[in-house]
């Protein structure tokens, strides 16, 4: 699962949220580093939503202009939680071994 | 036109990348996203462009069979594509009184010049030729092929005399074989490629006497164009049929009996795929050789290439598949929404 994909389940499994809510909260989640362009945010959502992980929570009008809300469904967030669970295992793997790095390094 | 509907003018452009399945379900809800935004960057819109290309690209998720189905149908649209190609780089061969004309100078005075058109499945069409001298002509030999052949504007590629001297054989019941002096001939000119056998003349005591001449054939020879408009032609419809796979797989999920023809198509179209294969590969064993002229598309000529396939089998297949194919696509034309989204009211 790529980090996008994965940051957008994770915007998702509080409230259900439109397009740009989900921009923003990717962002927020991320502290700015990983900025969803509409192209792949709506390429991540049709993917998410072929897979079961999201489904559609609502659709609302505001000023003219559709919003569709997405929500996580259980399947998604059991596949959100098995991926920060391996995300985990390796984050601590590779902790580990920089803690076995020799002091002062190598010449 | 206010700032606001301009650039929704500007995003619907923008989303024609996407194919129509994705901007149906999702171009309304986008435009709003990117109103949201704010003004897309030249960088911005790229990418959006370049997302909705990929997007025309992607096969369904977690479907191993539809990519199995894509990679066939891939291949399949690009042996036809391929035999496409070369069916237009391959110029037809000239009427038969005009080859003849430009053959016949081959024989001085010929007696005969029998001919006849050939087309083998997997060749090219060939004008099969016999000349012989009127009359005796005691002095004929190969090398006057030859020298005719150069009057009339052919280019010699090979003349290769057989070194095998002369010999007449007798039996008992005095029936005599002349094994007569010969030379292999290829020649070229305007692009028709001549290949044939000429023989001496020559007589026994009796005066009995094999009067010589050329015999062979005249094909058109690959032109410059034939390769790129093949390899081309083949690319060409590789993409289209991995683009069309992409598009309907989403369609025919919904269809059974569009599924079920997908999958009759396919299988009729097996065997004129199979031989367009087996003929790209003479073709490649041929490329640089001499006599053999391989073209794609005569593969799907009726009597097959292939060992122990009816005559109308090839060309029979492959238009069963087409009209088949033509069929899935009226019934996959259909538009389908969002499933579980309710309208906005």
């Amino acid at each position: 699962m790529q980090i996008p994909t994965l940051l957008i389940l994770a915007g998702l499994a509080e409230q259900p949220r439109h397009g740009y809510g989900i921009v923003q909260v990717v962002a927020d989640l991320s502290a700015g580093e990983v900025k969803l362009r509409p192209g792949t945010l709506y390429g991540a959502l049709e993917r998410l939503t072929e897979q079961g992980l999201i489904e559609v929570d609502h659709e609302e009008a505001v000023e003219g202009r559709l919003r569709r809300y997405y929500r996580l469904t259980t399947e998604g967030a059991a596949a959100l939680g098995a991926e920060i669970d391996r995300l985990q295992r390796h984050t601590e793997a590779a902790r580990k071994q920089l803690r076995l790095r020799p002091a002062g390094g190598t010449a | 036109m206010s700032d606001e509907a301009r650039q929704v003018r500007r995003y619907r452009l923008l989303l024609l990348a996407y194919p129509g399945r994705f901007r149906r379900r999702r171009g309304t809800e986008m435009i709003t996203t990117m109103l949201e935004l704010g003004e897309p960057s030249r960088s911005d819109a790229w990418h959006l462009i370049a997302s909705g290309v990929r997007e025309r690209f992607r096969l369904p998720s977690g479907r191993p069979f539809t990519v199995v189905g894509a990679l066939l149908v891939t291949l399949a649209l690009g042996m036809f594509g391929a035999a496409a190609g070369s069916w237009l780089g391959s110029p037809g061969l000239p009427a038969r009184s005009e080859v003849m004309h430009l053959v016949n100078p081959a024989v001085s005075n010929p007696m005969a010049s029998f001919s006849h058109r050939t087309s083998w499945s997997g060749r090219a069409d060939s004008l099969n030729f016999t000349l012989a001298p009127k009359a005796q002509q005691p002095s004929w030999t190969v090398e006057d092929a030859r020298t005719g052949l150069i009057a009339a504007g052919w280019t010699i590629t090979e003349f290769t005399a057989d070194p095998r001297p002369a010999s007449i054989t007798c039996t008992t019941d005095d029936i005599c074989t002349f094994d007569s002096s010969s030379a292999t001939v290829l020649a070229e000119r305007d692009g028709l490629v001549l290949s044939g056998t000429a023989t001496d003349f020559l007589a026994d005591k009796t005066g009995t006497a094999w009067i010589g001449g050329l015999t062979g054939s005249v094909v058109v020879g690959r032109g410059a164009v034939y390769l790129p408009l093949t390899i081309a032609g083949g690319l060409l419809g590789a993409l289209t049929g991995w683009l069309l796979t992409a598009a309907f797989a989403y369609r025919i999920r919904s269809r059974p009996l569009a599924a079920v023809f997908t999958g009759v198509a396919m299988t009729v179209a097996a065997p004129p795929v199979w031989a367009l294969i087996v003929n790209a590969v003479m073709l490649g064993q041929h490329l640089s050789g001499t006599g053999l002229v391989y073209t794609l598309h005569a593969a799907l000529l009726p009597d097959s290439h292939l060992d122990g396939v009816p005559a109308w089998l090839i060309p029979a297949c492959a238009i069963a598949a087409a009209a088949i194919a033509i069929g899935v696509l009226v019934l996959s034309t259909d538009r389908e929404d969002l499933p579980g989204a309710t309208r906005p009211t």
